[in-house]
């Protein structure tokens, strides 16, 4: 029997090896990180501008709307955007429509955010999980004291932002980070009361929400950990974000490269079949 | 400096043994993906049953007899186990199912159609830049071919000049469509590698302290 030729040797190649390549390409940028240039996209611009020209005592909501699963990609984003707003003299809510979101905004909170001087209660209030997905969007946005009490079971009647800012009517800005969210903002916030929607969310899905930004439906996008780490370099604050590029850039990259050579295997293989 | 932190530990040590799976199924994969499975079920179960008490029973201990409604939907949701009664389910799904089609209409008109049709007209107005404008004019033939595609399926009872026509600008469509679900995958791929590289800063840095 004839000894196959390299392309089809190539073509039978053992995956675990692919993998072996990406998970060292990757470990080692992570332990010799290197700087990529990295040039601040028009989304990230856009919110940075939009923060920046809020007036003070501005009411921004932010939501949370995915799970911890995809806290690496959506983290850095969220963590820059709200480290932006408590920098700013806004008045900030937090609130989240999936079960996970709420986790995520009081541990950043408490571990990774800079408040500053701002006091909870009368400079932000963190309302924590609201149920009903778009029909919870829908009520949360007409009352914002629906829940009753707020994360830590006080009771949100008595937390002076909350007498201040009622309802939805009263926001300059809603920040959803996350995806599916987003569509529940859009059409039960922005396109019932006109507030101006940002988002924060994957990679896969900065397709499906361009429209809405060239639109104008959306003030400010954040692609995943590459919008992370330009804010975070609008803020002059390099983070988690700017931590994970070099090396995700230079893994994707690999990939790339191996796509590249996988088609070219396999078509020649074709080739010297034919 | 290696970590002496108890929960670094065991996510470190689950996070390997999940990664086993790359090798091949392992019982190390199999123990830790059936232990991820059941606390989550168990924290979903939790916060579950949390938002009932407080969102419905709480309320009705306090007099508000209204609560007794969804309380009483909730549980015939139930009955779709047992084939004799499971028409009583019925009715809470479609008043769910009513209720969020009903609500979601009423801002879909809006922002996902109106507002968007209303985006695109406003490409059709030139501007200064050269450049711009060709972009807008792509997006508007983009635009056109994509709708012409799914909604002009005339079969072959059309003059064949016209078909000639239908079938360019539904060949320019289907590249479109495909560079836009190219671009998704492209980013879902970009997604998959930053999950992976959080992870091995956590082992590279947190945990081993490299």
């Amino acid at each position: 029997m004839a000894k196959p030729d390299i392309w089809t040797r190539l073509q039978n190649v053992d995956a675990r090896a692919i993998y072996a390549i990406i998970g060292l390409v990757i470990a080692s940028f992570v332990l010799q990180p290197v700087v990529l240039p990295l040039p601040v996209s028009p989304g990230t611009r856009m919110l940075y501008d939009f923060i920046n020209k809020l007036p003070p005592d501005s009411v921004v909501v932010m939501s949370e709307e995915h799970t911890v699963g995809f806290w690496p990609e959506c983290g850095p984003g969220a963590v820059a955007v709200w480290q932006h707003a408590f920098q700013r003299p806004l008045k900030l809510i937090f609130v989240a429509f999936v079960q996970d979101g709420a986790l995520m905004e009081h541990t950043a909170l408490t571990t990774l955010i800079d408040k500053g001087n701002k006091k909870y209660g009368d400079d932000y209030v963190q309302i924590g999980f609201v149920a009903g997905e778009e029909t919870g969007v829908a009520a949360f946005a007409k009352d914002f004291t629906m829940s009753k009490s707020d994360y830590y079971g006080t009771p949100l009647e008595t937390l002076p932002l909350l007498k201040k800012a009622r309802s939805a009517k009263d926001v300059a800005l809603w920040v959803v980070t996350g995806s599916i969210g987003n569509y529940w903002v859009l059409r039960q916030v922005n396109a019932a009361y006109g507030v101006p929607q940002a988002t924060v969310t994957m990679a896969a899905q900065e397709a499906i929400y361009l429209p809405y930004l060239s639109s104008g439906q959306f003030v400010g996008m954040l692609n995943s950990v590459r919008g992370g780490a330009e804010y975070e370099n609008l803020l002059k604050r390099p983070g988690f974000g700017n931590q994970m590029m070099g090396a995700l850039t230079v893994g994707t990259g690999a990939i790339f490269c191996l796509v590249i050579f996988g088609n070219i295997v396999y078509w020649m293989g074709r080739r010297r079949r034919k | 400096m290696i970590s002496l932190d108890v929960a670094i530990w065991v996510a470190a040590i689950f996070n390997l043994l999940q990664w086993s799976y790359l090798y091949k199924e392992t019982r190390f994969f199999r123990f830790s993906e059936h232990t991820f499975l059941g606390l989550s079920i168990a924290n979903v179960l939790v916060l579950a049953i949390v938002n009932i008490v407080n969102m419905a029973i709480n309320p009705l201990m306090k007099g508000q007899v209204v609560y007794i409604l969804p309380i009483v939907l909730g549980i015939s949701i139930w009955t779709i186990v047992w084939t004799k009664y499971a028409w009583v389910s019925r009715y809470a799904i479609g008043l769910m199912i009513g209720a969020v089609t009903g609500l979601s209409i009423r801002g879909y008109l809006k922002a996902n159609i109106a507002d968007q049709l209303s985006a695109v007209i406003t490409l059709a107005k030139p501007t200064s830049d050269p450049f711009q404008n060709f972009n807008n004019a792509l997006m508007i033939i983009f635009t056109i071919a994509t709708i012409v595609y799914f909604f002009f399926t005339t079969g072959s009872r059309i003059p064949p000049p016209l078909a000639r026509m239908r079938s360019t600008i539904e060949r320019i469509a289907r590249y479109v469509m495909m560079a836009a679900f190219g671009t998704v995958i492209g980013g879902d791929i970009f997604a998959r590698t930053a999950m992976m590289t959080a992870r091995v800063i956590f082992i590279l840095k947190q945990w081993l302290g490299l």
